[in-house]
């Protein structure tokens, strides 16, 4: 499956329009899921992923198959995408997107069960933060949550909340050093 | 390595930054050392892509291609050119340079120097479409406008931009962007430039390539 979709986006840096379309069949509906817990709702993120795809046409020439995997390259682009999109609404709604974004999901069994490499990893170095800590770091990443966002959902000042943020961070990446 | 310059990669791509603070961050992409930093967070954090669900997405396809790659202009809309009097020789090359050959697709990346603000062009049988890579579109009160600059000519307008801009060149009069022509983006008020040229500073410059 790696090796299909790293293969389908080497062709689609190549312009090869059939590949385009095979690559939309295969990540789309993950895409699609991405966009949808990010931004909140259906019409909005097929509005996204039609951006995100283009955005995947004009940009595959960069994909660098050393750097990492084809699905993930996408998922940061949908992400990046996503995470523009709420800041830009953000000044003007910003209590509403608090209200509005989805519970902090607890990670699933399955997802455990189907972890490898940097994903049990990563699940793994969780567990060794602070459980407060570790919630926000998921709520920033998958909701697309900003440190004001972060700060009144845990009830803590701002300046806290990116301190602790930032010490999450640096305790993750020494975990997952090791 | 910067521990700060960590920090602020690790927090780019966990997207905890104001739009202010990511402009800043994508603008220092150009740095390799930076870029590097992102990529191992993307790679660091990719573990969390896993609780994503998937959903059921619509067969956007006909609207993505739509964008991307334009029909190109039919023979029978030129023939109206023999009415202008065109030899009928002339005409035939002109339908055979704009609609039946696949034109060569040209490319730009309209980049503001230091990086803080790029466009990527990709131009396809007739229409130009124009992506905002990075940096952020500017308030309500102001636009970038899109110059198309050939040679000793002075700059054309071909409008305002958004995050994906499609313009078509036919409807402009504007058949022949050869290899080589500008790009330029200018900062203007809303609505655009109140004179037809360039008022305000030129945000950023590319030039058309093939590919």
């Amino acid at each position: 499956m790696a090796d299909e979709l790293t293969d389908l986006l080497l062709r689609v840096a190549a312009q090869d329009r059939t590949a385009f379309r095979a690559l939309y069949s295969a990540c789309a509906p993950k895409l699609m899921g991405v966009l949808i817990r990010m931004l909140g709702n259906r019409s909005q993120a097929e509005d996204a992923l039609q951006e995100v795809f283009t955005r995947v046409w004009l940009r595959a020439g960069r994909f660098d198959p050393e750097r990492g995997a084809a699905l993930g390259w996408m998922i940061a682009i949908a992400r990046n995408h996503a995470i523009d999109r709420i800041r830009m609404r953000h000044d003007t709604t910003s209590d509403d997107l608090v209200m509005n974004a989805l519970p902090d999901p607890a990670p699933r069994a399955e997802h455990r069960l189907q972890a490898q490499g940097e994903a049990r990893r990563i699940t793994d170095c969780f567990d060794t933060l602070e459980a407060d800590r570790a919630r926000a770091i998921r709520g920033a990443y998958l909701d697309g949550l900003s440190y004001q966002d972060l700060a009144q959902r845990h009830d803590v000042p701002l300046n806290t909340m990116r301190t602790w943020l930032r010490r999450g961070l640096m305790a993750l990446r020494e975990c997952m050093e090791q | 390595m910067r521990p700060e310059d960590d920090l602020l990669a690790a927090e780019y791509v966990l997207g905890t930054l104001s739009l202010q603070e990511r402009a800043t961050a994508e603008a220092r992409l150009r740095e390799p050392d930076f870029a590097a930093m992102v990529a191992e967070w993307e790679t660091r954090l990719s573990g969390l892509n896993a609780a994503y669900d998937t959903a059921p997405a619509p067969d956007l396809m006909p609207r993505i291609e739509a964008r991307l790659f334009p029909a190109p202009v039919k023979a029978s809309r030129w023939q109206g050119l023999r009415l202008w009097g065109a030899s009928a020789l002339a005409a035939v090359a002109v339908v055979a340079y704009l609609g039946l050959s696949p034109l060569p697709q040209l490319s730009a990346q309209i980049l503001a120097e230091g990086g803080a603000l790029e466009y990527d062009a990709a131009l396809s049988a007739g229409r130009l479409t124009v992506a905002l890579r990075s940096g952020t579109l500017p308030g309500p009160d102001q636009a970038h406008e899109l110059w198309l600059i050939q040679g000793e000519a002075p700059p054309v307008s071909l409008g305002l931009l958004g995050e994906t801009t499609v313009v078509t060149l036919a409807a402009l009069n504007l058949q022949a962007v050869q290899e080589g022509a500008v790009l330029a983006v200018s900062l203007e008020p809303a609505g655009g430039s109140p004179t037809g040229q360039p008022t305000g500073p030129v945000l950023a410059l590319g030039k058309l390539a093939k590919g």
